[in-house]
């Protein structure tokens, strides 16, 4: 009972830095949203004293987000923006990965020079693309002159209402590829080469290969890249804010209402908070976290169905 | 022969996605490296041949008189010329009237449709200073004395040194004094042209019937150009002194910023985590289970959820503008937590049962067991933790006033991006000053990097 005690005592004093920030920084913040999320300032004061004139508005924010066609916009086109770069960016790492998974020269150039993209800066990479997309001196413009298409965008890509969001998710597929990669190769090389030698003898085609041994042996990679892709898609925020120079893309009429076509849930969610409107913004993150374990949920139960 | 090709292929397939993959990088890297107003151009090596701009020479009208005025800085080297006019009877001594162009060091305007006859002139230099014409001493009064015939003048007496058009001939005479040697394009077609003794590039070239009637015949010059002296005009390193040397712009605070930032958080998380990753993995202790499900459980959580009662809590503590708001509500890593589980999981009971023998107290254990053997998943934490915090633009953005002295390089670039929009060569260096220490970081600790990656993926 002492030693046990005393162990207690030991752990928890590891754990307690930890947990110290974990409950102040984490854990609180999560309450407190609720509390904001149903409580709206009534007179805005200051950027740096937001809470000082809270009242208790119920589920008014909820409501009011549910009966918004901004917020069910912004999700809509969420929808479509994991849909443009969820399979396509699962697609792209596992194409990858077996390709390099065959025996072949400078492999670990390969794999650093996919992966480097993603451990560089959202918001440069953004910029980048910008000049890159630009109107008539972008590098696409430049290119397409050089062949015989001249002022093929007159808006630019990023600024045409219909190409703006796949071409930010184009940019987001390619900075990401090499992540899906490292994990796809990581699982690939842990498949037994005997398993791929017994289908061989078999007689078995390469795509029988591919659709009987490997997808269901990296199965599990799907579907954490699946679920860690609904995440990032639903928070987007970083992307849209660079590409559209924090704007939300080019505007577009829908049923008489004028919407941003580039704006993302996580990025709605940035503005109402920019905005000042923090019990709406605290009240849409809560929706989304929703919308997220919702599919995750499905999207766990729709993968693991299959075994 | 088939299994060639098909290699080929595949080198050709992973080539061609990694260059695309890297594009940004490398567009970015060429665009920092022009020359100003050459980001937007369509140019990457010069050409070997330097055309100039359309030069026009004008038929002489009869009864009119055409002028050149040349001024040669050198005739009188104790007055700084920045900018320098022509003013005289023919046009009503108005000193904006005529503007001179520098032209391979001389100053020269052309002047047409002047009346025949005397006329009194001087220069202006940089808008106010009136001079005499060195190469035409007045005679009679302080003004400069010309006498103009119909068709071409020079306040100089020579014509031979200019390019002017006599009946049916067109002399041209160019200086270039550094070229080897000059070509001209006119009537559609090209000619040589010959070094006389004062290096002047002429050519003596007859007018074909069907420009003679015309009013201005044109041409232009084409120059060989040197490879190196062609790259120095599209390419530079300026951009990157700019940058480091702007006022508005602090980038050497922003970056030592940044680096505080990046270094403390990754440094105090990888210690945090380490220490409640140990306690998890080898302790037991009260409600160890439910602890550490609720805590994975929150890896689920939007971070936007956090952002607004996170600020509300640094502003509490009154942490806007200091480092501690940028580095303290990211210390509680979950992710690092499981990694670091994990790994310290792997490490065998009986090293620590050896050491308790031993008599090493729980201090002892960390330093001798621990902190050796999981070095690596700590190096891997450190590093993962570090790129993110060095991108982490919208914490560091709400955190900070805009005149904040603890800005960091991702907000830094925002607000340069605000002042130099439109100037891409700028934002680009801009640019490369932010990715490339974290470029370099990655090629140096990429083992780490990417097996860090795995390990704490898969196993999850």
């Amino acid at each position: 009972m002492k030693k046990n005690l005393k162990e207690n005592f030991v752990a928890y004093s590891y754990l307690t830095p930890f947990l110290a920030v974990f409950l102040v920084f984490l854990a609180y913040p999560v309450f407190y949203s609720m509390w904001i999320s149903l409580h709206k300032a009534t007179i805005y004061t200051s950027w740096y004293s937001p809470f000082t004139s809270m009242k208790y508005v119920g589920f008014e924010h909820y409501i009011n987000i549910l009966t918004d066609i901004e917020f069910w916009w912004s999700i809509g086109l969420t929808f479509i923006y994991g849909l443009l770069t969820i399979p396509t960016g699962i697609m792209l790492s596992l194409l990858l990965a077996i390709l390099l998974n065959n025996k072949i020269k400078f492999k670990s150039f390969f794999r650093s020079a996919y992966f480097l993209p993603n451990v560089l800066d959202l918001l440069v990479i953004g910029i980048i693309w910008i000049l890159i997309f630009s109107p008539k001196y972008g590098l696409v413009d430049m290119v397409l002159a050089k062949i015989g298409i001249h002022n093929a965008f007159p808006d630019g890509i990023l600024g045409s209402p219909y190409l703006c969001l796949p071409a930010i998710a184009f940019a987001m597929v390619l900075k990401g590829a090499g992540f899906g990669m490292i994990l796809f190769l990581t699982a690939i090389q842990n498949i037994s080469e005997s398993v791929y030698e017994a289908a061989d003898i078999d007689g078995a085609s390469w795509h029988h290969k591919l659709m009987y041994i490997t997808i269901p042996l990296v199965k599990p990679i799907i579907l954490f890249m699946t679920i860690t892709g609904t995440i990032s898609c639903l928070t987007a925020f970083t992307e849209i804010y660079a590409m559209t120079s924090n704007t939300g893309g080019p505007t577009v009429q829908v049923f008489g209402h004028t919407l941003r076509s580039a704006n993302l849930a996580g990025y709605h969610l940035y503005r109402s908070f920019s905005e000042g409107a923090y019990g709406k913004a605290a009240a849409i993150s809560f929706v989304l976290l929703g919308i997220a374990l919702l599919i995750s949920f499905i999207n766990m139960k729709w993968l693991k169905s299959d075994n | 022969m088939k299994k060639i090709t098909l290699s080929a292929l595949l080198y050709i397939i992973l080539f061609g996605g990694a260059m695309l993959v890297l594009l940004p990088l490398f567009w970015m890297i060429l665009t920092a490296c022009k020359q100003p107003g050459q980001a937007l151009e369509f140019r990457f090596l010069p050409d070997s041949v330097l055309e100039s701009e359309i030069q026009a020479v004008y038929q002489p009208i009869t009864d009119k008189a055409i002028v050149i005025f040349e001024f040669n800085p050198n005739d009188c080297p104790d007055i700084p010329v920045s900018s320098i006019s022509v003013a005289g009877t023919f046009n009503g001594w108005n000193s904006s009237a005529n503007p001179m162009v520098k032209d391979n060091n001389i100053w020269r305007t052309t002047l047409h449709n002047i009346d025949i006859g005397n006329h009194e002139y001087k220069f202006v230099v940089n808008g106010n200073n009136w001079i005499q014409d060195p190469a035409n001493k007045p005679t009679t009064t302080d003004n400069c004395l010309i006498t103009l015939q119909a068709g071409l003048n020079q306040n100089k007496k020579t014509l031979a040194n200019q390019t002017y058009i006599q009946g049916k001939t067109l002399f041209i005479a160019i200086d270039r004094g550094n070229a080897e040697s000059l070509q001209v394009k006119i009537f559609n077609q090209t000619i040589n042209l010959l070094k006389n003794d004062q290096n002047y590039f002429t050519a003596t070239v007859e007018i074909p019937e069907t420009e003679i009637g015309k009013h201005a015949i044109t041409y232009t010059i084409l120059e060989p150009q040197n490879f190196w002296d062609g790259m120095k005009k599209i390419y530079t390193f300026n951009n990157f002194k700019k940058v480091l040397y702007n006022r508005d712009f602090p980038f050497g605070q922003f970056f030592l910023n940044s680096l505080v930032v990046a270094a403390g958080t990754a440094l105090l998380t990888v210690i945090l985590c380490t220490m409640a990753g140990y306690a998890f993995a080898k302790k037991n202790f009260f409600m160890k289970k439910q602890l550490f499900a609720m805590l994975l459980s929150t890896m689920m959580i939007p971070g936007m959820i956090f952002m607004v009662p996170q600020f509300a809590i640094v502003n509490h503590f009154n942490w806007i503008n200091t480092y501690q708001a940028m580095i303290v509500p990211h210390l509680a890593n979950i992710f690092g937590l499981f990694l670091l589980k994990q790994y310290i999981s792997t490490i065998p009971n009986s090293l620590f049962e050896a050491a308790n023998i031993d008599g090493a107290n729980e201090l002892q254990i960390f330093k001798i067991i621990i902190i050796p053997l999981s070095l690596p998943i700590m190096v891997t934490l450190f590093l993962l933790t570090f790129v993110g915090q060095w991108g982490n633009f919208l914490w560091q953005l709400i955190v900070n006033t805009p005149d904040s002295t603890y800005r960091t390089l991702p907000v830094g670039m925002a607000l340069f991006r605000g002042q130099y929009g439109q100037d891409w060569e700028m934002m680009m260096a801009g640019a490369c000053f932010s990715i490339i220490p974290i470029a370099i970081l990655f090629l140096i600790a990429q083992r780490f990097f990417i097996e860090g990656m795995t390990t704490g993926a898969v196993k999850e």
